[in-house]
């Protein structure tokens, strides 16, 4: 199977660029649209949607969402409407949340993995024309039901990082998110969504493998990494001592960093960042550079490839270029 | 400005590629207001490939001066538009 290639846009800009952005993403042969789920950018939905009205093939959906914000069963309405706006073409891509934003609005993120569970469970029934009469340890309906109907199935994408939730990701997915861009990372994300494909007895090819990488391509490697430096130096900061020893990061760095960017000392914060962290946490370079590491992640077992944030030091060029010289180079 | 007439001091053959340039500078300008309806116009030009148009191309070097007049100029140099690098130079 040719390698899918899914792109990732943050709404922090308006929406006539990012709907421009999606039109030549789809021009230049990417598959999939990922558009994040922040309530400090642009709302999701709306963006989805204008992206959907201006694009004819494209799959898109929210890359990811989470169980806490919205009550499962508006997500679910949501993203059928959406699936009205471009039937076929819509999939939910829903993880565990983020922390430090979740407690920004004062919302507790309690049993990340029943939570998750369960919304994509009431997701799937709801989207199946079902009335939803549903238990669960977090969520509970009493009869919620649609007035229109999904002529189609919507595919779920499950957004994992840890064992557990890769484990269950592989069971109960259609595809799964995985937030990493190292070999090593990827190879373990592949390996446990594995483990609980086989659980259910599910074939490698009944689950789209995603890695939703941080990208960053140029011409020149150095206007690469430049601009792939303020999304490591986030990663660096919010990741957890054990990720970063299983790198040969020193913990300390990442304190380093931390403490930089919570005074907004980003010149300090991005000096920080050193070449383990890029090579751990991001791909980037020229579009050999990038073939290569891409081609390394392909055999490990993904099925697409997503290019995230920032994409290049210029986003049009760099969308340009994974459409001519990378995307190409996985045709098969 | 008359950017209809600087349009016009384009061969034909080169709006495609003018267009696309003026799309980049446009996206990669750092100051995006304008209005809605100039913005809307944009994507249904990109949707209905008539951003090539002599009225798309009239739209988009207007946007594009208006936004980024340098980046708009060094489009134009890059393309050998000079003539019209230097109307909008000199207006």
């Amino acid at each position: 199977m040719p390698l899918k290639f899914g792109i990732e846009f943050v709404p922090n800009v308006p929406y006539w660029k990012l709907t421009a952005y999606a039109m030549i993403a789809e021009k230049q042969g990417f598959n999939n649209l990922w558009v994040t789920d922040h309530f400090g950018n642009r709302n999701v939905y709306v963006t989805l949607a204008t992206a959907a009205m201006f694009t004819n093939k494209i799959t898109f959906g929210t890359g990811v969402t989470n169980p806490w914000m919205v009550n499962p069963v508006i997500t679910a309405q949501a993203i059928a409407t959406l699936n009205e706006l471009a039937p076929g073409r819509v999939v939910l891509g829903m993880g565990a949340g983020d922390k430090t934003t979740l407690e920004a609005v004062g919302v507790e993120m309690g049993k990340p993995l029943a939570a998750v569970k369960e919304a994509i469970e009431i997701f799937r029934k709801l989207t199946a024309g079902e009335n939803v009469a549903y238990q669960g340890e977090v969520f509970k309906t009493a009869g919620a039901k649609f007035n229109f109907k999904i002529k189609n199935k919507i595919p779920v994408y499950v957004g994992a990082q840890g064992p557990k939730m890769l484990e269950m990701a592989g069971k109960i997915g259609d595809g799964v998110l995985v937030n990493a861009s190292h070999p090593s990372d990827i190879g373990f994300a592949v390996k446990m969504a594995g483990e609980g494909m086989k659980q259910v007895g599910k074939k490698p090819e009944e689950v789209d493998i995603a890695a939703y990488t941080s990208f960053s391509i140029n011409e020149d490697a150095k206007k690469a990494t430049k601009a792939a430096l303020p999304v490591v130096a986030f990663i660096v900061a919010g990741s957890a001592p054990p990720v970063l020893e299983k790198h040969g990061i020193n913990p300390g760095k990442a304190d380093e960093i931390r403490a930089a960017l919570k005074t907004s000392n980003f010149p300090a914060a991005l000096g920080a960042v050193t070449p383990d962290m890029i090579n751990a946490f991001s791909i980037c370079g020229t579009p050999e550079t990038c073939i290569a590491k891409i081609a390394e992640l392909k055999k490990i077992g993904i099925g697409q490839f997503v290019c995230g944030s920032p994409i290049g030091p210029n986003v049009k060029q760099a969308i340009d270029l994974i459409g001519t010289k990378i995307i190409p180079a996985f045709k098969e | 400005m008359d950017y209809a007439k600087l349009v016009e001091m384009v061969p034909q053959e080169q709006w495609g590629i003018l267009s696309e340039r003026l799309i980049g500078v446009i996206l990669g300008a750092k100051n995006d207001k304008i209005p809605n309806s100039v913005a809307n116009t944009i994507l249904m030009d990109m949707k209905n490939g008539t951003a090539s148009s002599k009225k798309g191309v009239t739209n988009l070097l207007e946007v594009a001066a208006f936004l980024d007049v340098e980046n708009t100029i060094i489009a134009l140099g890059e393309l050998k538009m000079l003539n019209v690098a230097a109307e909008i130079i000199q207006s």
